[in-house]
């Protein structure tokens, strides 16, 4: 390695960890001068809370062995969400590609689905699936599975048609162009509405628990404002925050290891 | 010579929403066993709906196309190599896609990239190529599958001219000594003349068939050589005259 490209990899590396040092240098003033505000009571402690006072909230939720059973209930959910929405989106999907007269019959009814803002069928879901984790599920699956579909769709249509010709010319059949190439040739179309599926599932989820859960994050937010307690709905948030950063930190991680 | 592929009367119309396009008109051809046939044309004309229509992507309107028992392979007018597969692999996807990749018929794929010059590029990826290795790899994709026709769609066009001339004697020596039949389509009638045994004119859309010459040359050899033989001018304006510009 030359001495100018060690010096650019060198540079490179200094702002990083610039970046860095400032991006914790702002969270950790912005906590203080929240503390302290609120300390003082120059803001009102009983309504915006303070980090100390939402520290200690989790740790109670922790002695009362509820801070991981909720965070278990809503990570559960958010996962069994995305695998069925990214199963289900998917396989549609290629079911569309393959079949595009089925497409064209459908497309109407999707972007029907898809511009319906799924939480006015909230109460329709408690009816019928009851207010239990099926209904938070089918919640979630409703926003992220129709995202999924298109944005995977959209992807296996744009296939190069001078490549899909080439496979016509070795006589290829459907799925064998499918598996060598269709797929393969939208790895990353698939990654990235995976990514997106991640955050859907999510919000989904959240929105499920608003609406009938007696467990998990999004019920100890709306338990919180039900008590006014600002300090567990804050608590909430942040736990939430915490959540969905590591999971798209492990998405991140994943797709820079491929 | 005996024919390996009849052409019959074949004409092809496109419909569209927006009305039809007469793109072939009656087209009557033999092709011959073992010959290399060069098809050039106005562009637009129909010429790549023909290697179709023959490789089967198409259907004819009406005609016939009395097809011989052979295998066929078509090259189209883009490479459409795989970037996320080796040369190697890119060269032997109409194997496996035939499943027909056995050991034997991969020695057969390393052979025909050593004599192209590919060996060292084997286990390298499509993006380090330059145009004329990537165009060298399709031409390999092709004939991995031991065809016995071929149809080249502009097989060159993506080249400068140096390294097309530099290709264009080692494939034609290739296809010689395979004895594989050929269809090329070119729209250089230099390239063709010195490269084909016979050169069929098509005319304007509808393409129909002008002229076909014999290109009988003083000393036949490779194309290189061949653009200085002597009577290589003569067909070269006899074509370049017939053509619809
Ligand atoms: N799938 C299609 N649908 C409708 N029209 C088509 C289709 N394919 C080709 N055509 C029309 O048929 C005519 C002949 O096209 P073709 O691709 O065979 O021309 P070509 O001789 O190969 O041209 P070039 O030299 O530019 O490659 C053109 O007018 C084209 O617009
Ligand atoms: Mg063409």
């Amino acid at each position: 390695m030359s001495i100018e490209h060690k010096l650019y990899l060198k540079k490179l590396k200094k702002e990083k960890v610039f970046i860095i040092s400032i991006q914790i240098l702002i969270t950790l003033l912005f906590l203080l001068i929240w503390e302290v505000l609120s300390k003082y009571n120059i803001i009102n402690s009983f309504i915006f809370s303070s980090p100390s006072k939402i520290i200690n909230t989790i740790y109670n939720l922790y002695l009362e062995r509820i801070l991981f059973i909720s965070i278990w209930v809503t990570v559960k959910e958010i996962l069994i969400s995305f695998i069925l929405g990214s199963l289900i989106g998917f396989v549609l999907a290629v079911i569309f590609y393959m079949v595009p007269i089925l497409k064209k019959i459908f497309d109407p009814f999707l972007t029907l689905i898809n511009s319906l803002p799924k939480v006015s069928l909230g109460p329709l879901l408690i009816i019928w699936l009851g207010a239990n984790t099926s209904s938070i599920i089918v919640m979630s699956l409703l926003i992220n599975t129709i995202v999924t579909l298109i944005s995977i769709y959209n992807g296996l249509i744009n296939t190069d048609s001078y490549k899909i010709k080439l496979f016509q010319t070795f006589k290829a059949t459907k799925l064998q162009t499918l598996i060598y190439l269709v797929i393969p040739h939208n790895k990353e179309t698939i990654l990235s509405s995976l990514k997106l599926n991640i955050s859907m599932s999510l919000i989904g989820v959240i929105m499920g628990e608003f609406l009938v859960s007696k467990a998990g994050i999004g019920y100890l937010i709306l338990y919180g404002t039900q008590v006014f307690n600002l300090n567990l709905v804050m608590s909430g948030i942040i736990l939430i925050m915490i959540i969905s950063f590591i999971i798209y930190e492990f998405i991140n991680f994943l797709e820079k290891k491929k | 010579m005996t024919n390996i592929l009849t052409i019959k009367n074949l004409t092809k119309k496109y419909h569209t929403p927006e009305g039809e396009t007469l793109a072939i008109k009656d087209i009557t051809l033999n092709i011959k066993k073992g010959e290399i046939i060069g098809i050039v044309g106005s562009s637009g004309c129909g010429k790549s709906t023909l290697l179709n229509i023959l490789a089967g992507l198409d259907k004819e309107t009406s005609g016939e196309i009395i097809k011989t028992n052979f295998k066929d392979a078509y090259m189209l007018q883009s490479d459409a190599l795989l970037p996320w597969l080796t040369v190697l692999d890119n060269a032997c996807l109409g194997l496996k896609l035939k499943n027909i990749k056995t050991d034997e018929n991969i020695e057969y794929v390393k052979k025909l990239l050593k004599n192209f010059g590919l060996e060292s590029f084997m286990d390298a990826y499509p993006s380090s190529l330059s145009g004329g290795m990537k165009q060298r790899v399709a031409l390999i994709r092709t004939l991995a599958i031991k065809p016995d026709i071929v149809y080249l769609d502009e097989p060159l066009s993506a080249l400068d001219y140096v390294t097309r001339l530099m290709i264009t004697d080692e494939i034609h020596s290739i296809l010689k000594k395979m004895k594989v039949t050929t269809i090329l389509i070119s729209h250089d009638i230099a390239e063709c003349t010195s490269f084909c045994d016979r050169i069929v004119v098509l005319s304007k859309r509808p393409a129909v068939v002008k002229n076909i010459y014999d290109i009988k040359l003083k000393k036949p050899s490779t194309p290189s050589k061949n653009r200085k033989d002597e009577l290589f001018n003569y067909y070269y304006d006899l074509i370049w005259s017939d053509l619809d510009k």
